[in-house]
């Protein structure tokens, strides 16, 4: 037989098979997989874990007991009814796990200080090549954190640490990284003090460059209640005063006041540990927390929500809760305040305005 | 050309096509204006009245400057060629295609390439051909002749390209 | 008189100090934009059986959350204590000294052809659970949509937004030259996981959109020869031509909000317009009839405006008309081309394709057409779909020259965290559909 012969019978075998197989014909019957996900009822849950834990939880046993019914939970299986149809594809896939890690965690380079020097302005050429595979995503100077102050990255081989008065600390960190990575130095996260998006990055104009702005139209980023609140303490107060004012001297502060520069202090601290997701409908919502503080700069009981305006409950929620975390993280080892003023510091309300930063 | 001729031709297309749909640009059907020079299922270049001399010689494509849809003065001499071909063959009906260069997106250069393939229609109706024998098709970008991203590419990617057909088969 | 001028001294010295009485009040406006560090001990396994899906699952929960941009994974090589039952106390003081924000710990059992997963999110430095501990179950195929459904929560119990990675994404892949492309319709889970073929090779394919409800997808189809609207249904992959109001040609379709009715551009005559069907009457009504080219529409989540793109001042805008066309109102005001809008899920912003000084973007802008903002830039960056949460937007991007592939991208809309998602070929036109239920 000749060699046509052969490619020609190896051709329709081919084709046959492929007929048989039906890959890629879009009549075909398709085989059905039926995905089914279920959430349970809280009681089932609750059920459930003391079944397979006897001892008491010690943390938060009580939490369990919540009903675990919500709004967006999934439904059962019976009503799912849902037929996720799979054809096997020829080319199995399985992106996920070849995922390269993401491109904006890896610290950037020499290139990050953006701090106000205009940057020479890059050449126009895009920099991927033909031939260069499209997953080579051109990473713009984006440093993972954005802070109101730059900070240069930090040497190859330190740590990153999001505190650094925690590293400074000799308690648990420093056993904590004696045990884990045994050698290493932390060091505030290099940041920089605008987000650099792709599309600002050929210019790099630093007019184009998007900072955090300010809206046009934007509630008043004063809560009112820190006025009402003061007239009602002017009222009351003169009504006091009136009446007797002998009663009163507990409650006034002793001690010299706070200083600008230890009250600026104070704010910064605070802000270093606010973490706004700008792009987060939260960021809608200015919030005022009130606390105690202990005479070591710890915080002291609960954190209350003293105010919020310019959302609905989910996103004050939300606000809320970056709000206190800001407070708790930065304070774990204890505000560094003027000990003679504690009185002026004891107790405290901040107000976390994102107006000036969302984007939403 | 005598018609037995012609018979042979129509036989050849009808079994290398199976089928005139303009989708040309799809899996298994044959490029009608892939002129093979000699003698192949378009006909001698040298027959005037074979598609191949329709390509070659009368030329099937104009040419558009960005964004527009308006008819140069070239490309009204080649619609003249076209129009008197069509003319003299009668049995021929024509798919126009538009098409746009890359730059644009997807839904405007569809849109775009409509707008030049109905520049083309209108020219040879008013030139005289029936409007039932042209229809039109776009394909926006998605079928570039020139790969290249330079404009010595795009310029040759923005065109309305006529492709004829037998008539009682369109 | 006397009586007076006592009160009013009074006030005077009382004001002052009454002012500084009470809380010391500070206002925070400048806070910091970083990833939220949170830790994830693998999930326990609660049999031998177990021990691999645990892992699996472990890893999908913090890619999804890292891939937002807006958490990162604290290694387990730094946690002090491990977790190693999901029932064990949980030590804050050692999460809180590596600076892990929240806490995910979870436990996986596999039996038979079901997976369970529950697990706990914890705020470590309040030292509390957020929300209450969860149980899911699913067939063991149905695996990584558990982990997106835990991460959903995770994400949806921190941010105060709902989640999107439980969702897929229906988009055109692509293979061969680039003058005779080979284009099928795909489906994929959101982050590339799980593609199937929607579509064989049957002719050009473009620009799919899901529906609301994500049971059926829209598409441009050259099948027939001339583009036409095709609706397939996901479930059975059954395509039919959409009965649309005669016309050379009609593409670039989508769905209202409810999923009753299809807006799409209708060529005749080589003026392209935007025409509504309505699904349950067959009705076709004109939206525009202008003699310029108006495509790309796209309904607002309301259902009552529609945004669209329009060459009538010369050079392609955008404009928002209302759903019952008529006058147009111009939103795009800066240099260059827009084109392709699609109207966000939450309905605040609008995001588009620009094509200005040689390149492409893709961007943002309110509904007024301020603000806009723009994310990304190449050579060509094209057909952006939103996360149903409205959050991160999806599109393509094609490389330069004779070589040049598109690929599938997503960027979050604050123009942070730009990366490819994975497909197993090239890939355009991506859409993404709703959250799964």
């Amino acid at each position: 037989m000749s060699i046509g012969t052969y490619i020609s019978a190896f051709m329709h075998a081919a084709l046959l098979l492929w007929l048989i197989v039906g890959w890629g014909l879009q009549h075909d019957p398709l085989p059905f997989e039926v995905t089914e996900v279920s959430v349970v009822s809280g009681e089932e849950f609750e059920a459930l874990v003391r079944a397979t834990s006897p001892d008491a939880i010690t943390d938060a046993p009580e939490m369990i007991a919540d009903p675990v019914v919500e709004e967006n939970s999934p439904a059962p299986p019976e009503q799912t009814e849902e037929t996720v149809r799979i054809v096997e594809p020829e080319v199995a896939p399985t992106p996920t796990e070849e995922t390269p890690p993401p491109q904006p965690l890896v610290p950037p380079d020499q290139e990050v200080d953006v701090s106000d020097t205009v940057p020479v302005l890059p050449d126009f050429q895009p920099p991927s090549a033909p031939d260069l595979p499209p997953s080579d995503t051109p990473t713009p100077r984006e440093a993972p954190r954005v802070a109101p102050e730059p900070i240069a990255p930090p040497p190859e081989d330190t740590a990153i640490d999001d505190l650094v008065q925690e590293s400074s600390e000799p308690s648990d960190v420093s056993e904590a990284e004696a045990e884990a990575e045994p050698v290493e130095a932390t060091a505030p996260e290099a940041a920089t003090t605008e987000i650099v998006t792709e599309a600002e990055t050929p210019s790099g104009a630093p007019e184009t460059t998007i900072r955090p702005r300010a809206r046009p139209v934007r509630p008043s980023p004063q809560p009112q209640p820190t006025e009402t609140v003061e007239e009602d303490a002017v009222s009351n107060a003169v009504a006091d005063a009136v009446s007797d004012n002998a009663e009163d001297a507990p409650v006034i502060p002793s001690g010299p006041p706070m200083s600008g520069a230890e009250e600026d202090a104070f704010r910064r601290s605070i802000a270093q540990c606010w973490n706004v997701d700008v792009g987060a409908e939260w960021t809608r919502v200015t919030v005022t927390i009130g606390f105690s503080l202990t005479r070591e700069g710890r915080v002291d009981g609960e954190i209350r929500l003293v105010n919020a305006q310019g959302g609905d409950q989910t996103q004050s929620n939300a606000a809320f809760q970056a709000a206190r975390r800001a407070v708790l993280r930065c304070g774990a080892s204890g505000y560094d305040l003027p000990a003679d003023k504690y009185d002026r510091w004891r107790e405290v309300e901040v107000t976390f305005d994102p107006s000036t930063m969302r984007l939403r | 050309m005598n018609s037995l001729t012609k018979i042979a031709f129509l036989v050849v297309a009808l079994t290398a096509a199976a089928c005139t749909s303009p989708n040309r640009f799809g899996g298994n059907s044959v490029d009608l204006n892939d002129s093979t020079g000699g003698f192949g299922p378009l006909g001698s270049v040298d027959d005037p009245s074979s598609p191949a001399f329709f390509n070659e010689r009368v030329g099937d494509r104009v040419l558009f400057a960005v964004d527009q849809s308006t008819l140069s003065a070239e490309a009204m001499v080649v619609l003249d060629g076209q129009i008197s071909w069509l003319m003299e063959n009668p049995d021929y009906a024509a798919v126009i295609e538009g098409h746009a260069d890359e730059q644009g997106t997807r839904e405007y250069n569809l849109a775009l390439g409509a707008r030049r393939a109905n520049a083309v229609r209108e020219y040879l109706i008013t030139g005289g051909i029936a409007a039932s024998r042209i229809q039109t098709v776009s394909y926006g970008k998605e079928r570039p002749i020139a790969v290249c991203s330079e404009e010595s590419c795009y310029t040759q990617n923005r065109r309305a390209v006529t492709v004829i057909s037998i008539a009682s088969l369109g | 008189m006397k009586r007076l001028l006592v009160v009013l001294i009074m006030i005077c010295t009382a004001v002052p100090v009454m002012a500084q009485n009470g809380p010391l009040r500070l206002t925070i406006t400048d806070g910091v934009i970083e990833p939220l560090p949170f830790a994830l001990p693998s999930f326990q396994a609660e049999s031998v059986a177990s021990v691999e899906m645990a892992q699996n699952i472990s890893r999908v929960i913090a890619d999804d959350l890292t891939g937002t941009g807006l958490f990162r994974q604290i290694p387990s090589s730094a946690f002090i204590s491990q977790q190693e039952t999901f029932t064990q106390a949980i030590a804050f003081p050692d999460w809180r000294a590596i600076n892990a924000q929240a806490l995910v710990i979870g436990a996986v059992a596999v039996n038979g052809d079901q997976v369970v997963v529950k697990f706990r999110l914890y705020d470590v430095f309040l030292g509390q659970e957020m929300g209450s501990g969860m149980q899911l179950v699913s067939s063991v195929s149905g695996w990584r949509r558990l982990a997106h459904r835990v991460a959903d929560q995770v994400y949806a119990r921190i941010t105060g937004e709902s989640g999107y990675f439980d969702s897929r994404v229906v988009y055109v892949a692509e293979s061969g030259p680039k003058d005779n492309r080979q284009k099928r319709l795909a489906i994929m889970d959101y982050d590339g996981a799980n593609v199937q073929y929607l579509t064989g090779n049957v002719g050009l394919v473009l620009a799919p959109r899901f529906s609301p409800t994500g049971d059926r997808v829209l598409y441009t189809s050259f099948e027939s020869g001339f583009p036409r609207i095709n609706v397939l249904e996901v479930a059975n992959v059954a395509p039919r031509q959409l009965a649309t109001q005669a016309g050379e040609m009609a593409f670039s379709p989508r769905f209202s909000r409810d999923g009753r009715q299809v807006i799409y551009s209708l060529a005749n005559g080589g003026n392209t317009d935007i025409w509504r069907t309505d699904l349950a009457t067959g009705r076709h009504t004109r939206l525009t009839a202008a003699p310029s080219i108006e495509t790309a529409p796209s309904f607002s989540p309301d259902g009552q405006s529609i945004v669209f793109e329009s060459d009538r001042s010369g050079s392609p805008q955008l404009y928002i008309m209302s759903a019952e066309g008529g006058e147009a109102r111009r939103i795009s005001s800066g240099a260059g081309r827009y084109g392709t809008p699609v109207w966000s899920p939450r309905g605040d912003l609008i995001a588009f394709t620009k094509q200005n000084a040689g390149r492409f973007h893709i961007g943002v802008m309110r509904t007024d057409g301020s603000e806009e903002r723009l994310l990304t830039a190449s050579f060509l960056d094209e057909a952006p779909t939103w996360s149903p949460n409205g959050r991160v937007i999806m599109f393509f991007r094609e490389t330069r020259g004779a070589q040049g592939v598109p690929a599938l991208y997503s960027v979050d809309v604050s123009g942070r965290n730009l990366r490819q998602v994975p497909t197993p070929t090239a890939a355009s036109d991506p859409s993404w559909g709703p959250l799964q239920n």
